[in-house]
C-alpha cells in the first residue's frame, strides 16, 4: 500500500499518533517507492529550511526588546504607538469601573473642560499616531461636543506628555461608564445606518477611483460620568506643574457626556491588482450636549488648560479670550506630533492634520470638520489630500 | 471626595489595580516574545523598519486582548500567526505600490532599509520573491513551520484540520523547491539570464 505524502510528512516530523508512527515505519521497510518518498520530501524539506535560514536579519538590526518595551511605555515621539495604547487602557478602566459601580444615572451636573480638553490631547495623539485610529476617533467623536476646532502649538512637549501623565495616573478618579460602549452593528446602507443610528447620516457620492465601501457599522457611543472636587483638581495641576493659576470656587464638578450613535464607513483604496494598500473610514455622530455648573467661567477653565497643557501664561490668558470655550474644541499640537492645515472640506472650514512619521500603514491624514450639529472624521492611509477632499466634498 | 479616589488608587482592588497587573503580564510577555516576533516579521518582509512597526503592532493587539491563562500557554503562536499575517498584508501593499504610481496614492510612506547589505540583500530578495510568488497561504505555512510552529499550531493558525498539516508542509515544500530550483535557472528571474 503506497502512503500519501502527507502521512509520510507527518511521519517524517514525528507528528502521527506511536501506533501510526510504528505503522509506516513497517511499511517503510517493505515498500522501495515509499521510501523514495519519503527521500524527496526530506531534500525538499531541508532545502526550504536551508533557503529560510538565509532570511535572518543581521544581529545588528534586531532592537533591544527592553529599550523598544521602554520606548513605548514612556511615549516619546519614537514610539508613536503609546497614546493610542493609552486611549484603550482608559476605556478598558472604564469598562471595568462599570462592573464595580453598577448603572448608576445621575442628573447631568456639569461638564468640567480642562477634562474635555485633556482627553482631546491623548485621543488625537492616539489618533494621529497608530492604525486602532478608527476606535480611537470613536472615542474622540464620541466624548467632545464640537462646533469647531483650534489648534494650538505647544512648544513644551514635556509639559504636555507630563499632563497626559498626570491624566493617566488616575488622580481625577476613576470615571464611571453609565452606559458602556455599544457593540458594533454592520448595516447595509445608508437607510439603515440612519434608521439605527437616530440622524441623517451622509455617505460620500464621489470616491477616489478603486474605493469601495467595505463596512458600515453603527455603534451606540458610551454614558460616562467623571466626578471632582476641587483639591483634587489642584492637585492635579500640581502634578502638571502648573501652580500660577487660581481654580473657580466649586465643591465637586461632575464631567458627564452620553455620546450618541457613531456611524462608521470604511473604505478600501484597490488599484487594478486588486490587492489593497490604501484606505479610508469616515465617521461621523452629533455632537453630545454639555452643561457648565453655574458660577464657572469657561474662559478661566479655557485658561487653565492651555496652561496645564503646556503653553506659557501669558500666551494662555491672551488665548483664552479669544476662544468660544462653550463650542470649541482646542486641540494642542506639538511639533513632532505631525502637522496641520486649516482647508475648505463639505463647503465649511476644517482641519487636516498629518502624522510626523509614516506608521506601518502608511502615510496617515485625518481631517475634522462640523457640519449642521454632526461632526465628521476622516482617517485615511497612503490616500493624498485632494482624494481625502473628493470624499468629504461629496457627502450625500 | 477626596477620600473617596485616593485610598482606592493606593490600596485595594480597582480596575487600576487589574490593569497595573495586567500591564506587568505584558511587559514580561514582551521582554520574552519580542526579539523572536522581529525576526520573523524580518524572514517575511526583509526590512528592518517595517520589521520593527509590524513587531509593535503585534504587541499592541496583545495588549488590546484580554488575557486569557487558558490561552497564555499559546501566546508564542498567537504572536507569530498575528506578525506573519500583518507581514503578509504589507508585503501586498508594497507590491502594489511598487507597480503603480497614482495621484490617489500617496508614495512617501516607503521606507528605505539603511540597515541591509547589499550583496546579503540580492540573495535575501531572491529568495522572498521565490516564497511570495507562492499561493499565499503555503508561503504563511513555510514561515510559520520554520518559525517553531507544531502541527497543531499550525492547524490553529492556518485554521484547517490537524491532520492535514503533513499534506500541507509536503507540498509547500515542494513547490518552494520548484519554485527555487526555476528562479535559480529560469531567465524569468531576470539577474542570471545567461542564454
Amino acid at each position: 500500500m503506497i502512503r500519501d505524502s502527507g502521512t509520510l510528512q507527518a511521519y517524517l516530523d514525528g507528528a502521527l499518533a506511536p501506533d501510526e508512527q510504528a505503522n509506516v515505519a513497517t511499511h517503510l521497510a517493505g515498500c522501495e517507492s515509499c521510501r523514495q518518498q519519503v527521500k524527496a520530501l526530506r531534500m525538499a524539506e531541508q532545502q526550504a529550511r536551508t533557503l529560510l535560514a538565509g532570511l535572518e536579519p543581521a544581529p545588528a538590526a534586531i532592537p533591544a526588546a527592553s529599550a523598544t518595551l521602554t520606548r513605548l511605555r514612556a511615549g516619546i515621539p519614537a514610539a508613536k504607538d503609546s497614546p493610542s495604547m493609552a486611549v484603550w487602557r482608559r476605556l478598558n478602566d472604564m469598562r471595568e469601573t462599570i462592573s464595580e459601580n453598577g448603572l448608576i444615572k445621575q442628573t447631568p451636573l456639569a461638564l468640567r473642560l480642562a477634562a474635555i480638553g485633556a482627553l482631546v490631547v491623548v485621543l488625537l495623539a492616539g489618533m494621529m499616531s497608530f492604525a486602532p485610529a478608527r476606535e480611537a476617533m470613536a472615542q474622540f467623536l464620541g466624548l467632545f461636543r464640537v462646533q469647531q476646532f483650534t489648534v494650538v502649538n505647544i512648544d513644551d512637549l514635556a509639559r504636555m506628555r507630563s499632563f497626559e501623565d498626570v491624566l493617566e495616573s488616575g488622580i481625577l478618579g476613576e470615571p464611571e461608564m453609565i452606559r458602556d460602549l455599544g457593540e458594533e452593528q454592520p448595516v447595509a446602507d445608508q437607510n439603515a445606518a440612519a434608521a439605527l443610528a437616530g440622524y441623517a447620516v451622509r455617505l460620500p457620492a464621489n470616491t477616489p477611483e478603486g474605493t469601495t465601501l467595505e463596512k458600515l457599522t453603527v455603534t451606540q457611543g458610551p454614558y460616562i460620568r467623571l466626578e471632582v472636587d476641587r483639591p483634587t483638581v489642584q492637585m492635579a495641576l500640581d502634578m502638571a506643574e502648573v501652580t500660577d493659576v487660581n481654580l473657580p470656587d466649586f465643591d465637586t464638578a461632575a464631567v458627564e457626556v452620553d455620546a450618541a450613535a457613531v456611524v462608521a464607513a470604511e473604505y478600501v483604496v484597490d488599484n487594478p491588482y486588486g490587492e489593497r494598500n490604501a484606505g479610508m473610514v469616515l465617521m461621523q455622530a452629533p455632537s453630545p450636549e454639555i452643561d457648565l455648573p453655574p458660577g464657572i467661567d469657561p474662559t478661566t477653565m479655557g485658561e487653565i488648560y492651555l496652561r496645564a497643557v503646556g503653553l506659557p501664561a501669558a500666551d494662555a490668558a491672551h488665548l483664552a479670550q479669544t476662544i468660544d470655550w462653550t463650542s470649541t474644541v482646542v486641540i494642542p499640537m506639538a511639533g513632532d506630533m505631525g502637522s496641520y492645515s486649516e482647508v475648505t472640506a463639505d463647503g465649511v472650514p476644517a482641519l487636516l492634520f498629518e502624522a510626523a512619521s509614516p506608521s506601518r500603514r502608511g502615510r496617515e491624514r485625518a481631517l475634522l470638520w462640523q457640519r449642521d450639529g454632526i461632526v465628521y472624521g476622516l482617517m485615511a492611509w497612503n490616500v493624498t489630500d485632494s482624494g481625502m477632499l473628493q470624499v468629504a466634498d461629496s457627502l450625500r | 471626595m477626596m477620600t473617596d479616589h485616593l485610598p482606592r488608587r493606593s490600596g485595594g482592588r480597582t480596575a487600576r489595580d487589574t490593569t497595573r497587573r495586567a500591564d506587568a503580564e505584558f511587559d514580561a510577555l514582551f521582554l520574552a516574545h519580542y526579539t523572536g516576533v522581529f525576526r520573523q516579521a524580518y524572514r517575511v518582509t526583509g526590512n528592518a523598519q517595517e520589521a520593527e512597526d509590524l513587531a509593535q503592532e503585534t504587541f499592541v493587539r496583545l495588549y488590546r486582548q484580554p488575557f486569557d491563562p487558558d490561552r497564555d500557554h499559546n501566546v508564542r503562536a498567537w504572536l507569530l500567526k498575528v506578525v506573519t499575517n500583518l507581514a503578509f498584508n504589507a508585503i501586498r501593499g508594497n507590491r502594489r505600490r511598487d507597480k503603480r504610481e497614482d495621484a490617489v496614492f500617496d508614495d512617501r510612506a516607503a521606507v528605505p532599509d539603511p540597515a541591509d547589505v547589499a550583496v546579503r540583500r540580492d540573495e535575501q530578495t531572491m529568495v522572498r520573491e521565490v516564497l511570495y510568488s507562492l499561493p499565499e497561504r503555503q508561503a504563511r505555512l513555510l514561515f510559520l513551520r520554520h518559525a517553531g510552529l507544531s502541527y497543531n499550531e499550525l492547524a490553529n493558525a492556518l485554521d484547517v484540520a490537524p491532520g492535514s498539516v503533513g499534506t500541507l508542509l509536503a507540498r509547500a515544500h515542494t513547490a518552494f523547491a520548484d519554485a527555487f530550483q526555476e528562479a535559480a535557472a529560469g531567465p524569468a528571474g531576470g539577474n542570471n539570464d545567461d542564454t
